[in-house]
């Protein structure tokens, strides 16, 4: 899962991004409005994380012209701006969500993996598909009552197909996705990636469509 | 209530409305009066000149004796009693009396009329008035010497008088009354926008400053009232307006590291970290704090400011030294981006807070080199002029835009938003700087031109304005203690 973080505060974008990061998030960050918009529109993010009073162009602006290039990329506000105005302008322009600072790393957690997962559809923090059972709260899957190690990665891999199951996810989609701009991994480690998968859980757990991409059935 | 405009305005109309008719009601009833008895008078003088010659002897018998011995006759003339009336209440009567004050013939008279009182000069043709009672009697000397008196009852003239203040009474209360209920209607239509502006200003409070009172609707002298009333909330909006702002930029300037400061422990505690790492977290921490700190000392620096109660610890020092020691303090920021400093000092010394003083210096200077461009310049001058003392901060940096010129005193205001945060400023330094320096008597002042640099000057009262303790502009600080 990528993620966009745009904060003008140097400390706190950093944080933002180490502690994403822990959350095994490909993330990618802005600095100011402008940077923002540009990178929320030339790239597929699975959640933008936008504050409100940035340098050059303002949360608000980042959010509508966003919204109007019909992106609909699920947004969280994080903003020190604490009123009801704020907070009811920010969801009506567009935003999914809105969470005040300071606030728990816990709960922007919470509330990101919410947002990716009603975004693919998913009411459920549950997916089950054959015997597996994938909890995208513990970011733990469970075949046939045993818990699976996987890494974090590898995690992601999974988690990303089957919130989109039964839709063939190209390897372009997966690798921009899983891989952040930092990340300058061949995209042939998406094959390693869905081999050690299939081994821990089972050979048809995910099926390639040549040509296309990867499926979870 | 009784205290009300409505009802003071409504007594005084009371009051002269009462007056106007209680004088008026007077002159009428008097005037009246006299005419009346003027009437009645000049009726019994005619009466008793006609009686008079009536009553003269027609024919005396010469030689004989003199006129005690001839009996004369009075009488009434028919044609006067039917003037007079043959009521009981007019009914005329006439008396006549001999030189010696006896009685000698009446017509119609009661027997109980005093005989009249003789003058010293009696003039026939001059009659003279008395009043007894409900009679009227003309007393008319005669020239054989004693007097005829013609009198009748005025009873019908008193009664109608009476009759005559009873109306005038019932009139007065009635035009009274007509003229309170008139004045009431007046003063309520009078009083009525006042009452319209006052509920609108009522209906006002501070979550709806943005209502204003309907000027249009109000007339004549009341508009003003309203303008000025309306200007004022203008004012008082902005205030809260400003007030509002500057306490949402407060909030949001304490909450961001507040937030690194809450994530970061969230994130170092989340697991077992590395010693570098739990450095790193506590250096975030720190530097988060130590920014919460200043900005709570700025905070709480300006509101003792505005509540007038900022202490300044008064005591001599010289200025130069307190330059000096400013801008040894932010050298090294300079020597980092190659900035030169260039102090122009002259000795001064001065009275005042050093600290606070200090705290300005410190603040153009570093102002100075963070918004300097690399290898630029600072000039310092410290001189004094015209009775005041001039402290001058001029750099060679990006300067300010114009139309940002006359905010960049105001609270939390940033030309550029995003240099100043990565800099590391409060956006609350001149703002302070501002405050101390009025505190201590002075003004501060800036000039700059974009991309050339800013000049800031600070002009503070001379020496010899401190010497004298009742000139010394301890008003902010004597409010504190």
């Amino acid at each position: 899962m990528r993620v966009l973080v745009v904060e003008d505060e140097p400390d706190l974008r950093r944080l933002l991004e180490q502690a994403l990061r822990e959350e095994s998030y490909a993330v990618d960050v802005a600095a100011d409005g402008k940077t923002g918009l540009y990178k929320a529109t030339t790239w597929d993010y699975d959640a933008v994380i936008l504050d409100l009073m940035l340098p050059g162009m303002s949360g608000w602006d980042v959010l509508s012209r966003l919204r109007a290039t019909k992106k609909d990329v699920p947004v969280l506000i994080l903003t020190a701006r604490d009123n009801l105005a704020d907070r009811v302008r920010g969801l009506d322009t567009g935003a999914d969500d809105y969470l005040v600072k300071p606030f728990a790393l816990a709960e922007l957690n919470a509330r990101l993996r919410a947002l990716i997962r009603r975004s693919a559809g998913q009411a459920s923090p549950h997916l089950a598909i054959g015997g597996a059972v994938i909890d995208t709260a513990a970011r733990a899957v469970t075949r046939n009552g045993e818990t699976v190690h996987l890494t974090a990665r590898e995690y992601s891999l999974v988690e990303m197909l089957a919130l989109r199951r039964g839709q063939v996810v190209t390897r372009t989609d997966l690798y921009s996705h899983l891989f952040d701009e930092e990340d300058d991994s061949f995209s042939n480690l998406l094959d390693v990636h869905v081999s050690n998968i299939r081994k821990k859980l089972g050979k048809d757990f995910i099926q390639t469509r040549r040509g296309y991409g990867y499926v979870i059935e | 209530m009784f205290r009300s405009i409505r009802w003071n305005l409504l007594g005084w109309y009371a009051a002269i409305l009462l007056a106007v008719i209680a004088g008026f009601g007077t002159t009428l009833y008097q005037r009246l009066q006299v005419l009346r008895y003027q009437r009645v008078d000049t009726e019994l003088a005619g009466a008793a000149q006609l009686i008079a010659q009536r009553t003269r002897p027609p024919h005396r018998p010469r030689g004989h004796g003199p006129a005690e011995t001839s009996e004369e006759q009075i009488s009434i003339p028919e044609s006067l009693l039917q003037r007079f009336g043959a009521d009981e209440n007019e009914a005329a009567y006439a008396v006549l009396w001999q030189r010696d004050g006896a009685r000698f013939a009446s017509a119609q008279a009661p027997e109980d009329i005093p005989a009249p009182k003789p003058l010293k000069k009696e003039d026939p043709d001059r009659p003279r008035f008395r009043q007894r009672g409900e009679l009227r009697e003309v007393i008319l000397p005669r020239h054989s010497g004693g007097y005829l008196v013609v009198g009748r009852s005025i009873r019908n003239e008193e009664e109608g008088t009476n009759r005559l203040v009873w109306i005038l009474a019932g009139t007065g209360l009635g035009v009274l009354i007509i003229g309170l209920a008139g004045g009431w209607i007046l003063v309520q239509r009078a009083l009525r926008p006042i009452a319209v502006m006052s509920s609108t200003a009522a209906a006002i409070s501070a979550s709806n400053l943005s209502q204003r009172i309907d000027v249009a609707g109000t007339e004549s002298e009341l508009g003003p009232l309203a303008l000025v009333l309306n200007n004022m909330l203008g004012r008082l909006e902005d205030a809260f307006e400003q007030q509002k702002r500057f306490t949402a930029d407060a909030s949001h300037e304490l909450r961001t590291p507040l937030a690194v400061i809450c994530s970061q422990t969230e994130l170092a505690l989340a697991r077992e970290r590395s010693t570098g790492e739990y450095r790193q977290a506590l250096g975030t921490c720190a530097s988060a704090a130590q920014r919460m700190r200043s900005l709570v000392n700025g905070l709480l620096t300006l509101a003792r400011a505005d509540a007038g109660m900022l202490q300044l610890d008064q005591a001599p020092f010289d200025l130069k030294v307190c330059v000096e020691e400013c801008a040894q303090m932010v050298r090294p920021l300079a020597e980092e981006r190659g900035i030169t400093l260039d102090l122009d000092l002259g000795d001064m010394e001065w009275t005042g807070d050093v600290q606070r003083i200090a705290q300005v210096v410190t603040n153009l200077l570093s102002n100075a080199i963070r918004y300097n461009r690399d290898g630029g310049r600072v000039r310092v001058s410290l001189r004094q002029a015209d009775g005041e003392i001039v402290l001058t901060v001029s750099d060679t940096g990006i300067g300010i835009p114009h139309d940002d010129l006359g905010s960049i005193f105001k609270r939390f205001y940033r030309v550029d938003k995003a240099r100043s945060r990565d800099l590391g400023g409060t956006g609350l330094g001149l703002a302070i700087s501002q405050s101390l320096i009025a505190a201590h008597g002075g003004v501060i002042e800036c000039q700059s031109e974009l991309g050339r640099g800013s000049t800031f000057t600070v002009r503070l009262p001379a020496p010899a304005a401190t010497e004298e303790p009742a000139r010394l502009p301890l008003a902010v600080a004597a409010g504190g203690s």
